[in-house]
């Protein structure tokens, strides 16, 4: 692979900026300012679209941090619950994706076709997945609970999700499902940059599959593995429709499987209250954001030093 | 990507190995075996990945042609107990759907959107690829921190903002939003793919008496139509699926959009799930196909563009 | 090469500028100016005759027709096919004036649609279906739908008793935020397999002779039965091996709440979110407590399974149909979804426990259409409200909705007159007492939050009622007093 050179552009060329004007704009208006407007937000106490919003300072933040009563009540819960759900979501894909990657790296015919296979998950919009899979977790007629019933670790009816007390892990296997494709993807274009020299030089050297992976395969895939990881902790940190379709009925909130953007909707749009709804949400991005910089801890020393 | 690892040149042992020929005979014999060992082992094992993908669909292509007597059964199997079309015929001329009218909807705004966002941010990955300037560094961090930025915070920032354009309940509303929603994604991936393509190819064009932009314009370009097409597919299914935006937005029903339309149906068939199921196929087909059409292109070009 | 990139450029752009084209169109409903034969009765020497005249854009017409959307909140067949029978019945009533076009709406979506209508400044339904309580008063609190009063004559006035326009009305200023459709209660009713109280040999409850609680539980143990056919209490009954389920209530996040304050409030005769005093609370008096509690814990008994905890309505049905279940707990509404998805069950309807000799106390309110900010035609939409409460018109709309019409004239009317079924409600109507609630905006919150959640527990037997009373009680006066 090789890395362009860069033009060197002295201050006087105004080419990229003109081609980069769209893309600010277009960012300026319909990412900074939803944004910008949301972080005021949080800041006033305003009900709902339409309300008058009055600046109070650190209210909202306080209240859900420090109160008891509504949302404030859950928001610990939905934080160990945000947490809960994205480690253990992106600790499956990630695992069920490098066992895909290495199966589909090695060549043999009909390759293809099982590459077709995998983009399926993600070609599905989340509605009907979400639908076919509540259908599949049917408690009488489901296909889950058919085969857990054929094989004797079931009795009668059960049902997975939709219930008040429903556990999380059911919507954690969909989204794992969901999201192991794309893990798969990124890891199968680090691997297929590893040249087989090395493979082959240790071979020779008399290491097996296990050795191969530990000593070449790894190191060699740090910075995409660390990449892939990065990105789908952030998209499932922030992920909403999996749960909200899938594992409640209705507009019940669910609080057992509440996580932070979950609660920040309701807080929003169902109890108006958009002000602490947008701190809440503004405290999950900020989590996110620690989240993110500490897995990523050693590319910002490097790029320090 | 780092760079390759120098190996001890001219060593290659397993040539070295000489042995007698009868051995040799055998040690083939062998060899086939393991490769067949070999073969059977990845058939199955990418066998079950490909069964863990498709699952829920063949399930739900199961249940769209299943009579809906049969769909709430004791017995499970993937194969309909009694093939039906029914389901695909009472979805597709209920007036109640509107599948038709949601159908025209989504492909317009995603048609739309797509374009759009291409024009953007082709033309924006390739400055970010060729050029250094003030402020570059900057800028991708920027990119980065609004990829972050939860939905919910800016659902409501968004929708505030629409309303004050007038873009509430308009298509246009729609196609602007999901046009500038992709942009982050599709910057990276395509500056990516410009990073791989060597930068000599435009020297020679401009050496050869090109100006920048005809240059961009008849080498870089064409080079890059796969990763393009392929970035431009992925958008459009992203807008061919996307819910909750177009659910908050879009109001009239002849406004629809497709994954929209199935919750409104849904609505109505509540017990239903055959009808659910066929309408869920339609919605799903498009979007398989053309992501199996475009998966070599997608491939590659998703490689090229995560290798930062 | 370079010919097929023009081309592709060429269609491609031709295809974009088109759809941009179509991409612009504003959604304005159609006014409807299809018809193209018209019959004219024109009334000539005394007689009328009836000739055939092709319309012909006449300038000098009065008034033009006007369309106004209805969105409907229907979810199954019979109550989508009475509201488009009621709209039909109107646009042939006021043909010319008025016209009412049917929209196919949602009930989890109403609240998206209005406010996504008020922000884009119009372009949504005039009338939108909705409930009174969560609903209609949020929205007229929040200024996204309309005050009736303007428009409401003494003739419309008389087709609801006060008490059910008081539920309609805004505590703040009096405004009266939606028209009345269908009622809330009285509507629960224990639907019931009728083979299978006869093979227990129990006599079925009737409006004269209920049962209590008590009864009902005892009745259901009755009916509970393992695969040899012994019940529950008998010895030798077989506890992993129950065919058969005495009773199944639904017991999810929403219905503890509202099921259990029903039962409650139908004891106390008041509500039990209330203001004392001027200080909202969750006010639970002895009795209503006992209803309460013994709501939650039917589970307890046995008579159900865990799994009922977050069963849905269908899936009630279902049960009740093939056998599962002896009895279960749902509204009027389920009738003629039952009636419809199972056409060769026949089905039992009795009262609601409770104490022979107590007044039945029901809560006025529950659904009415509202009438949203930006509608165009505030005139015309207004006298649609009006025209569907007469009795004739909101029979057919509540019968095929399976809730009782918020005019009670219209039980007399067809196709109410005539079915046996709804005789337990017309004797509810007369044996109770209605009182109304006031509106408090934290109530979802709180529900959410606090209730919800502390009764579930109570449902799992984690907590003891009297606890959780309690709490609710301490949590409500934070929670329900906060400013707006």
């Amino acid at each position: 692979m090789k890395i362009a050179n860069r033009f060197k552009v002295s201050g006087k060329s105004v080419f990229p900026y003109v081609l980069l004007l769209p893309t600010v704009v277009a960012i300026i208006m319909f990412s900074l300012y939803p944004f910008l407007s949301g972080i005021w937000y949080s800041f006033t106490d305003i009900g709902w679209v339409g309300d008058e919003a009055n600046f109070v300072g650190l209210k909202n933040y306080k209240y859900i941090l420090t109160g008891d009563i509504g949302a404030a009540r859950f928001f610990k819960q939905a934080l160990v619950q945000s947490i809960y759900w994205t480690l253990t979501a992106v600790a499956g894909q990630f695992v069920i994706g490098m066992f895909s990657a290495l199966v589909l790296n090695e060549r043999f015919p009909g390759r293809f076709l099982f590459r077709m296979a995998l983009l399926v998950p993600i070609a599905i919009p989340t509605v009907i997945l979400a639908l076919t899979w509540q259908w599949m977790y049917d408690p009488f007629y489901g296909l889950i609970n058919y085969y857990l019933r054929l094989f004797g670790f079931l009795e009668g009816p059960k049902a997975w999700v939709g219930q008040p007390n429903s556990p999380m892990w059911p919507l954690i296997a969909v989204a794992i499902w969901r999201g192991f494709p794309f893990m798969t993807v990124m890891l199968l274009s680090g691997l297929q940059g590893i040249s087989h020299e090395l493979y082959e030089a240790a071979e020779v050297d008399g290491a097996n599959v296990i050795g191969r992976f530990r000593y070449i395969t790894l190191p060699q895939m740090r910075t995409i593995m660390t990449i892939a990881v990065m990105l789908h902790i952030l998209w499932w940190w922030n992920h909403f429709d999996i749960i909200r379709i899938v594992g409640q009925s209705g507009l019940e909130f669910a609080y057992r499987i509440a996580t932070l953007p979950i609660l920040g909707w309701f807080e929003a749009f169902q109890w108006s209250h958009l002000a602490r709804g947008a701190a809440i949400s503004m405290m999950s991005m900020l989590m996110l954001i620690g989240i993110m910089i500490w897995n990523a801890r050693r590319e910002i020393r490097s790029v320090r030093l | 990507m780092t760079t390759s690892r120098e190996i001890q040149p001219g060593i290659d042992k397993t040539h070295r190995l000489k042995i007698g020929t009868a051995s040799t005979a055998m040690l083939s014999q062998i060899g086939r075996l393991q490769k067949m060992f070999r073969l059977i082992m990845l058939y199955l094992l990418a066998g079950l990945i490909a069964l863990i993908c498709l699952l829920p669909i063949l399930w739900m292509a199961k249940t769209s042609f299943e009579t809906p007597q049969f769909i709430r059964n004791a017995q499970v199997q993937f194969w309909p107990l009694q093939f039906t079309l029914e389901n695909y015929k009472n979805v597709l001329t209920n007036p109640h759907a509107m599948i038709w009218r949601a159908m025209l909807n989504s492909l317009t705004v995603a048609s739309i959107a797509t374009v759009l966002n291409l024009m953007i941010t082709t033309s924006a990955g390739y400055a970010m690829s060729r050029f250094e300037f003030k402020g570059k560094l900057v800028f991708g961090m920027y990119l980065l921190m609004i990829y972050m930025i939860p939905r919910t915070l800016i659902l409501i920032g968004l929708f505030v903002m629409l309303a004050k354009l007038r873009l509430i309940n308009r298509l246009m509303g729609l196609v602007i939003v999901y046009a500038a929603i992709g942009i982050t994604l599709s910057i990276w991936w395509l500056k990516g793919y410009f990073d791989s393509i060597p930068v000599e190819l435009e020297e020679q064009a401009m050496i050869d008496g090109c100006s920048r932009v005809s240059a961009l314009r008849r080498i870089i370009l064409p080079l890059s139509m796969p990763a393009v097409a392929a970035v431009g597919l992925f958008q459009f299914v992203d807008c061919w699926n996307e819910f909750m935006i177009a659910l908050t937005i879009i109001q009239s029903p002849q406004l629809r959009m497709l994954p929209v339309q199935i919750v409104f149906f849904m609505g109505i068939q509540r017990v239903e799930w055959g009808p659910v199921m066929a309408f869920s196929m339609i919605v799903a087909a498009p979007a398989i196909i053309l992501f199996s059409f475009a998966q070599r292109n997608m491939v590659s070009g998703l490689m090229a563009g995560f290798s930062k | 090469m370079k010919r097929f990139r023009l081309v592709l450029g060429i269609v491609s752009m031709s295809v974009i500028l088109t759809l941009l084209l179509a991409a612009c169109a504003t959604p304005e409903p159609e006014v409807v100016t299809k018809v193209e034969e018209v019959e004219v009765t024109r009334i000539v020497e005394g007689e009328s005759e009836t000739i055939v005249v092709t319309a012909t854009p006449e300038p000098e017409e009065p008034k033009e027709e006007v369309t106004i959307q209805l969105w409907s909140t229907a979810w199954f067949p019979s109550s989508i096919d009475a509201r488009m029978a009621l709209v039909d019945k109107f646009n042939e009533e006021y043909k010319g004036r008025i016209q009412v076009e049917y929209i196919q709406g949602s009930w989890g979506e109403v609240g998206t649609y209005v406010q996504s209508g008020v922000a884009a400044g119009g372009g949504i339904a005039c009338l939108v279906e909705y409930e009174v309580e969560g609903g209609a008063q949020e929205f007229y609190m929040k200024h996204w739908i309309q005050d009736l009063r303007p428009y409401m004559t003494d003739e419309w006035r008389a087709l609801m008793t006060e008490k059910q326009w008081e539920a309609r009305r805004f505590p703040d200023d009096g405004a009266i935020v939606a028209n009345g459709t269908v009622l809330w209660e009285p509507m629960q009713l224990v639907l019931y397999n009728p083979e299978h109280l006869e093979a227990a040999g129990v006599e079925p409850a009737t409006p004269d002779n209920p049962w209590t609680w008590e009864d009902l539980v005892e009745n259901a143990k009755l009916m509970t039965l393992d695969a040899n056919g012994n019940h529950l209490g008998e010895p030798g009954f077989d506890n992993n091996n129950i065919v058969q389920w005495g009773f199944l209530p639904r017991l999810d996040l929403e219905k503890v709440w509202e099921y259990g304050i029903r039962f409650a409030q139908q004891r106390m005769g008041k509500p039990v979110v209330r203001q004392e005093d001027g200080v909202w609370g969750w006010y639970l008096d002895e009795e209503g407590a006992e209803v309460y509690e013994s709501f939650l814990t039917v589970l307890q008994e046995g008579v159900a399974p865990s799994m009922a905890i977050g069963l849905s309505g269908d899936s009630l049905h279902e049960a009740l149909a093939d056998g599962t279940a002896s009895m279960i707990l749902r509204e009027t509404f389920a009738i003629p979804i039952i009636h419809d998805n199972y056409p060769d069950f026949e089905l039992g309807a009795m009262p609601t426990p409770f104490n022979p000799g107590d007044t039945m106390f029901y809560k006025a309110g529950g659904e009415g259409v509202v009438m949203t900010r930006n509608c165009e035609h505030p005139e015309e939409a207004a006298e649609f409200l009006f025209w569907m409460m007469k009795p004739e018109n909101l029979a057919i709309y509540a019968y095929g909705n399976g809730m009782l019409p918020a005019n009670y004239d219209a039980l007399d009317a067809e196709p109410f007159a005539s079915d046996p079924t709804w005789d337990i409600i017309k004797d509810y109507l007369e044996r109770g007492e209605v009182f109304t609630t006031s509106y408090n905006p934290f109530l979802d919150e709180f529900k959410d939050t606090v209730a919800a959640p502390l009764l579930m527990e109570v449902v799992e037997g984690k907590r003891t009622f009297a606890e959780a009373n309690e709490i609710l009680a301490e949590q409500a006066n934070l929670l329900l007093n906060q400013e707006p």
